[in-house]
């Protein structure tokens, strides 16, 4: 046997030996606390998986520790996959946008439970149209025959809101060159960054996020209302122990989040744009404005759903 | 500032000077080095970092780039999340470019870029391997810049440019600069500190030597005070010791010899001050030599200068003057008030090395005594002169007195006592008594008249010489106050004794002023007789005259010395009043206070009254 053969496998001999005893020594050493009962948490794809995380796991580590429960996120890959996640029970609460909410509820039995606060305290957004500084494109008027990125078709602030205000200002689909739904919000912002598309359709927090590196604003939209947390109404007691105690639980832990608390305001530094101002509950009527824009629209021969053609 | 000079003229400043130099100038080489290799080191690193991390990039980028192209990856965001992920996670990372084989952006950190064209992407697209170069841009000053081709297989499918930032090196650089800086400057610091302190203790047993050296003291010197060393600077204290026994060792030679001179010596400067004084000096002086020291030569010598400020000052034509004037030495006899003697005193110039008199050796013998036994030696041969002139004429005299004496008596007899020839022969007979006294008087002093001793009554003798002095007395209108003791007897040559009296009563007179007083106290003087085993009569004859000066007083008894106008006094009666009360057995004394008076006090040995028909008298 060669000498590097010898020293090659001696190697490999000492990997092995050298990880069996990590993988044994971990759970070992590492003990689990007395399991809680293991809550999924469904979110509809605002951002890029990697952004999803960044700005909304603190709120699952914040629940997991102030309530009798573990929360673990489930991103969703679209909007579609978070009703049917919810509709087979994977998740039984999930944050959606108020369109997304709209056609759920369509299928699924949902309680509206929270909503989050803007900076200034109001249960509310704004969508917002963005093109590149370079470009000559300075009110909706001027999009008549340009292309356009639009985030997922059942986004409020990426598709709907500006969809409705696109037909408002007589532009419509018609009158853009081409158009596109993006899976993310942060996609269509870097996407008209590079000038793939002459402007698009964004959540507010994403079109400030990325204004200094090169974006302007065409449009911002009136309020819209807030992104829902919402809980399915037929889950059972047999996963959360009482089920009015896992709302109580989720409805305390969240509303108590003050941002004029420094305490509150410190834990919430690391939460994105859309949960770092406090909470304050849902009702469904909050919802009802979409369901005008989404009727208007489907007047004008836009639907949310193919079946609806 | 003459401090400082010292100091760098030193030899310890000298040495401090040079090691403080050379310190400084190693210390700025080895911070110097020090620093670029410390550059050269972290530039390597973050060139390696760069390397590292372009190529690791690289990877996941080629990737990237070919699952977008057959589709696996719908849309763009990926690789601008990634770049995005970059440059959040490595803050050093200035701009992620990717271009494609055409040199168009195909990705940036800054997405508006996407699309461009750039000058210089020819020359970064056709790298075949990873590059790492520093870039020093005018505007964004320098930076790094990594470039490494996306390549799979062989094909090129784009090219991946980083560029970091060096903003933290140069920073980082500087504050190694300055901590170098400030580590050179301590080291630098603690470097000459130690040098110095290490110079200093090097140097300080030569300052010690050289303080010793200089406060060395012959008088009190034995060896020097620090302890013996094993060095070069034991070697140089031994050597200055023997040095300095040796030197004082002559020193002591030469001062005990010019203190064993007996002559009065000093050595004076050419400012007249007392260089150095000999012993014999000091002693005359009653003083020390080191007191002398430094005081002005007239000062020492002459004592009557400092009850005269007047005089103070350089004697005009005193040796000192003459062997400084001619380089010469001088002689002359002079009379020092200090010393109270006559001295015949030399200088001997001393030559400085520039050829010019420095000093003199003043050199002063005493020949008071010498001068007194010659004069003492000439007055005896002058009166022996005088004394066989006089006892010749008195001679020559004497018979034709006797003659005249002889005769007149004669006459005196022959003549009536009513006759008027007998007053004028009474008259010669007396003169001619009197002339022939003198005349004994002359034998008496050239010890040629015979002495006749006989008992004589102090009483008596006193009378007769008051009564032999009656007219001077009495034409001066001086009152005379006699007591005289009962009883009072010597053995005595009458003549001569009356003499004595006469002599002394007659200055008496000539001293005092009309109307003044003369006292004549004879007693017999009980304190001298245990010690004598003998009685002894004192006359002390006092008068309310002038009185005598001090310095007349020890000659009034020489003979020929005479304070009186030329012609009035022979200078002769003291001294034959001495002489006779000495060839008496007794002793003659004075006493005198200027402007108050004079006492003269005869003393003689007394004998018993003739009366009594025995002489007190035991030898």
């Amino acid at each position: 046997m060669s000498g590097f053969l010898k020293t090659h496998l001696l190697r490999i001999f000492l990997s092995v030996l050298i990880v069996f005893l990590i993988s044994g020594s971990v759970p070992l050493s590492a003990k689990d606390p007395p399991e809680k009962p293991t809550v999924y948490f469904g979110l509809i794809p605002l951002f890029t998986p990697q952004l999803m995380y960044e700005r909304f796991q603190p709120l699952m580590d914040y629940l997991s520790a102030t309530t009798p429960y573990r929360f673990k996120m489930r991103l969703a890959k679209d909007y579609i996959d978070i009703i049917t996640l919810l509709e087979d029970g994977s998740v039984n609460i999930a944050f959606l946008g108020g369109v997304s909410y709209e056609v759920a509820k369509s299928r699924v039995d949902l309680i509206p439970l929270l909503k989050p606060l803007n900076p200034q305290g109001k249960p509310s957004y704004r969508s917002v149209i963005i093109t590149r500084e370079d470009k000559k494109i300075n009110s909706l008027s001027d999009l008549k025959g340009r292309s356009f990125a639009f985030a997922s078709r059942w986004s409020t602030s990426g598709s709907v809101v500006p969809l409705y205000y696109l037909y408002k200002q007589g532009v419509g689909l018609q009158g853009l060159s081409n158009y596109f739904h993006l899976r993310y919000h942060d996609s269509v912002a870097r996407e008209v960054l590079k000038g793939s598309y002459d402007a698009g359709a964004v959540i507010e927090s994403i079109a400030y996020f990325y204004k200094d590196k090169g974006l302007k604003f065409i449009f911002v939209s009136e309020p819209i209302p807030e992104l829902v947390i919402v809980v399915r109404k037929s889950a059972s007691s047999k996963e959360f122990g009482e089920f009015g105690e896992f709302i109580e639980a989720v409805k305390r832990a969240l509303i108590d989040l003050d941002p004029h608390i420094p305490s509150d305001r410190d834990l919430m530094k690391g939460w994105g744009d859309e949960i770092g101002y406090g909470f304050t509950e849902a009702r469904d009527s909050d919802y009802d404005g979409i369901r005008k824009m989404i009727k208007y629209l489907r007047q004008k021969g836009v639907y949310l759903t193919d079946d609806e053609n | 500032m003459m401090k400082i000079k010292d100091f760098l003229f030193s030899l310890r400043g000298k040495a401090i000077l040079v090691a403080t130099f050379f310190i400084v100038i190693f210390m700025a080489i080895t911070g110097y080095v020090i620093l670029s290799r410390e550059k050269a080191l972290y530039l390597k690193d973050r060139e390696n970092q760069a390397r590292v991390l372009v190529e690791a990039a690289g990877i996941n980028f080629t990737n990237t780039l070919l699952y977008q192209e057959v589709g696996l990856i719908e849309e763009t965001g990926v690789i601008d999340l990634y770049i995005l992920d970059l440059l959040n996670k490595e803050k050093s990372i200035l701009t992620v470019i990717i271009f494609d084989n055409d040199g168009k952006v195909i990705a940036h950190c800054h997405l508006v870029e996407h699309g461009k064209f750039y000058e210089n992407a020819e020359e970064i697209i056709t790298h075949q391997a990873t590059l790492v170069r520093e870039v020093n841009d005018k505007n964004r000053g320098p930076f790094l810049e990594a470039i490494t081709p996306l390549i799979v297989g062989t094909k090129r499918i784009a090219t991946l440019r980083i560029e970091f930032s060096l903003k933290d090196f140069y920073v980082k650089l500087a504050d190694l600069g300055k901590w170098i800086f400030s580590l050179t400057i301590l080291a630098i610091s603690g470097s000459i500190f130690f040098v110095v302190l290490g110079i200093n203790a090097m140097t300080r047993p030569i300052r010690r030597l050289s303080k010793a050296m200089d406060t060395i003291d012959y008088g009190r010197f034995d060896t020097l005070s620090e302890r013996p060393r094993r060095d070069e600077i034991g070697h140089l204290q031994m050597s200055f010791t023997d040095m300095v026994r040796r030197l004082r060792d002559a020193d002591l030679q030469w001062e005990n010899t010019f203190n064993s001179i007996t002559d009065l010596i000093i050595i004076c400067g050419r400012d007249f001050r007392v260089v150095k004084a000999n012993k014999a000096l000091a002693q005359g002086l009653n003083t020390t030599t080191d007191r002398l020291k430094g005081k002005m030569c007239w000062e020492v010598f002459h004592s009557e200068i400092a009850l005269k400020p007047a005089l103070n000052g350089p004697c005009p034509d005193c040796p000192h003057v003459v062997t400084l004037k001619t380089g010469n030495p001088s002689a002359m006899e002079i009379e020092y008030s200090s010393l109270g003697g006559t001295f015949q005193v030399t200088t001997y110039p001393i030559w400085n090395e520039k050829g010019v008199v420095a000093g003199t050796i003043h050199v002063a013998k005493d020949i008071t005594e010498q001068k007194r036994l010659q004069e003492k030696l000439i007055q005896s041969e002058k009166v022996a002169a005088m004394g066989q002139m006089v006892s010749g004429i008195a001679h020559e005299i004497n018979n034709p007195l006797n003659s005249i004496l002889g005769y007149a008596t004669y006459l005196l007899e022959t003549v009536d006592d009513g006759s008027p020839l007998k007053d004028e022969l009474d008259r010669i007979a007396r003169a001619a008594s009197r002339c022939k006294e003198t005349v004994k008087r002359f034998l008496n002093f050239s010890r040629e008249t015979p002495t006749r001793m006989e008992p004589i009554d102090i009483h008596e003798v006193v009378g007769e010489a008051l009564a032999m002095c009656y007219p001077t007395i009495s034409a001066q209108g001086i009152k005379v106050m006699k007591e005289i003791g009962a009883d009072l007897w010597i053995n005595a040559d009458k003549g001569q004794i009356e003499e004595v009296f006469i002599n002394i009563i007659l200055n008496a007179c000539d001293a005092t002023s009309r109307g003044g007083e003369l006292f004549i106290i004879a007693h017999r003087d009980g304190s001298m007789s245990t010690v004598q085993n003998r009685s002894w009569i004192k006359v002390k004859i006092t008068d309310t005259g002038c009185g005598i000066l001090q310095e007349n007083l020890k000659r009034i008894f020489d003979p020929f010395f005479t304070t009186k106008e030329p012609g009035k006094g022979t200078g002769l009666g003291l001294a034959v009043s001495h002489t006779i009360v000495k060839n008496h057995g007794g002793a003659i004394d004075v006493e005198s206070t200027v402007g108050k008076g004079t006492t003269f006090t005869i003393t003689l040995p007394e004998i018993l009254s003739p009366y009594r028909g025995e002489v007190w008298e035991r030898d």
